[in-house]
């Protein structure tokens, strides 16, 4: 057996098997490169936020009023992308409750652009995909990240494994053969692997960064003999603060400032935390925002309760530096809207790639079955998968979008019952998968998705005040290019529904064979 | 800049293109001669590096790397989708 056939047999078989989770993880990490947009979309309620000054003070405000005597505050401020800034509290523990037991969802408020709290739906928006991306659901967060790291490096082995595989890579770098079967889901593996592999492997490779110390801990406990202590000598924890005598909290405005100003031109302020805030030995801590470099760390600035700066930026080691700018280039976080369009596409053909690789499994073999109307139990079970994965997944996701909309403001655990919403799709979806003919299968699953984002900004427009001209009209840039997108998005959807439909009407394997034999009877 | 920086890569990526039998057959309608063929490559890769620079003017040296990268996929992309699905230009 030669190299080649070696790293072909492995290619497939480490694709087909991590191929269905990896297409959901590189489909939730494409959407998640828009995830402070989709949030947007997600809390139409809120309008991109004007004054941060006036954003600051109110937020200051409201958690005077309700919670003065909390152990601590946290105001998330929202990014140029974002809008609303998020004011939380941390009550007091109760005497014997574990420090961190009482953050929830419970303490917080979205501030609006004027220092207005604003009622907001309950949802994680795009921050669902986000974590979905990498913490899945219903599962553990350990567990799932210990898959998804398993999934990522069979990823890295199936991107090495298939460059080698493919035989002509320059010669076949423009080519592209569309209508004919077999060859046209291998050009297509090909093209959507080829032609961004520099993102792939970066992607790949930087996504095992990312989660590298849960990964291979062992370096980080010989030298700092556990990961909590190595945790915590990355970043110290706050130390305890005894209440005395009531302060005034000091303006942020200036702080936020001073914080900047430090940091460099062009940085900017993410959150700001406040320790035992109102007391006279209160802290306030600023973290910095990603989006003006690669390497991006928090950069936490220290302040007393005076509004002197206690601690200001710290060293960084050349590890950390490094770590931290691999990490920056998975997450995108510096990326412009230009180059947020570049990794956006790279990764939707990186999802394309997976799809057509597992759907190229299936093409390959089914010619090649003994009677193609009756394949065997295995080709069944990845055919299905294909359709329920593939197929399901983006109409799934569609499924929480709709929840955002219409499930009523009251329902409770309203943010968890909008993921349940997108499950129960996916588990609808799925069955469907199984029942149909694959050809319906298909065809339906990518019909009910075309006409799901279809229908989104439609509802929007008749049911709201947020809906695409409206959008326009106010100049609202985001919500108007999402209502777009989805249209566009709709349009992709229903053409792969009428392909799907026309290519894959009769058994190929018969049909060709009729072809060949008429041909070979002229 | 940045659209500098893509209008180089993708005249240099599709010199490099014509530089290959199939595709320079497809436009000119006639094989490529060897001279002509290598002077196609090097054109070509000689537009693909200068285009690097005009990225990393416009996003910076660091960032301007990654957005090259991804400029690169994008005009490599939009070439295969035109020699696909545009018919060849008419025979002289």
């Amino acid at each position: 057996m030669t190299l080649r056939q070696t790293q072909s047999i492995l290619h497939t078989w480490s694709g087909l098997l991590f191929g269905w989770i990896l297409f959901g993880i590189f489909l939730a990490g494409t959407v998640s490169f828009w995830r402070d947009e989709i949030s947007r979309w997600a809390r139409p309620e809120l309008a991109p936020a004007i004054d941060r000054s006036a954003a600051l003070d109110g937020a200051v405000r409201f958690l005077s009023a309700k919670a003065p005597g909390a152990k601590g505050w946290t105001i998330a401020l929202p990014n140029a992308r974002g809008a609303g800034t998020l004011a939380s509290w941390q009550p007091q523990p109760k005497p014997g409750e574990k420090p961190r037991a009482r953050r929830g969802r419970d303490n917080q408020q979205w501030i609006d652009g004027q220092g207005r709290p604003v009622r907001v739906r309950a949802t994680r928006g795009g921050d669902f995909f986000y974590r979905l991306h990498f913490d899945l659901y219903y599962v553990p967060v350990y567990w799932a990240r210990c898959f998804v790291g398993l999934c990522a490096m069979f990823m890295l082995v199936a991107i090495i494994s298939g460059v080698i595989t493919h035989k002509k890579i320059f010669k076949d770098f423009f080519t592209f053969r569309p209508r004919k079967g077999q060859r046209s889901w291998l050009d297509g593996h090909n093209a959507t692997a080829v032609l961004a592999l520099p993102f792939h492997f970066m992607i790949t490779f930087t996504g095992l960064v990312t989660l590298m110390g849960m990964y291979m801990p062992w370096g980080a406990i010989a030298n700092y003999g556990s990961m909590p202590a190595f945790y915590a000598a990355q970043s110290p924890r706050d130390r305890p603060i005894e209440r005395s005598t009531p302060t005034p909290v000091p303006a942020l405005a200036p702080l936020v400032a001073a914080a900047e100003a430090q940091w460099g031109a062009g940085s900017r302020a993410a959150t700001i935390r406040l320790i035992e805030p109102g007391d006279v030995a209160q802290q306030i801590v600023i973290l910095r925002g990603a989006a003006d470099r690669v390497a991006a760390s928090d950069q936490p600035i220290r302040f007393d309760g005076t509004g002197r700066m206690a601690q200001g930026v710290q060293a960084e080691g050349a590890g950390r530096v490094t770590r931290d700018a691999l990490i920056g280039l998975h997450a995108g976080r510096f990326a412009d809207l230009m180059l947020r369009w570049l990794y956006c596409l790279s990764s939707l053909a990186g999802t394309l790639m997976v799809a057509s690789g597992l759907i190229l499994w299936t093409v390959k073999r089914r010619e090649r079955l003994p009677d193609p109307a009756r394949p065997h139990l295995g080709f069944r079970i990845v055919e299905r998968l294909n359709i329920a994965f593939v197929g399901g997944m983006p109409l799934a996701m569609t499924g929480f979008l709709w929840a955002n909309r219409l499930l009523p403001l009251a329902t409770r655990a309203r943010a968890d019952a909008e993921v349940n919403m997108m499950f129960l799709t996916w588990a609808l979806a799925i069955l469907w998968a199984l029942a149909a003919p694959r050809r319906t299968a298909w065809t339906g699953l990518l019909m009910a998705s075309a006409l799901s984002l279809f229908g989104l900004p439609i509802l929007d427009l008749i049911r709201t005040d947020h809906g695409l001209f409206a959008s326009i009209g106010r100049g609202d840039t985001v919500m108007a290019a999402i209502n777009l997108a989805f249209i566009v998005l709709a349009l992709a959807f229903a053409w792969m529904a009428r392909t799907a439909w026309r290519r894959s009407g009769a058994v190929p394997g018969k049909a060709r064979r009729v072809r060949l034999q008429a041909a070979v009877a002229q | 800049m940045i659209g500098l920086s893509f209008l180089l890569a993708l005249a240099g990526l599709a010199a490099m293109g014509l530089s290959q039998t199939q595709h320079h057959g497809w436009l000119f309608h006639r094989p490529a001669t060897a001279t002509r063929s290598a002077r196609l490559r090097w054109v070509g890769l000689l537009l693909l590096s200068t285009s690097l620079l005009p990225a990393m003017r416009g996003w910076g040296a660091i960032i301007g790397l990654v957005g090259w990268l991804g400029l690169l996929s994008l005009a490599a992309a939009l070439l295969l989708l035109a020699r696909t699905y545009l018919p060849p230009p008419p025979r002289r």
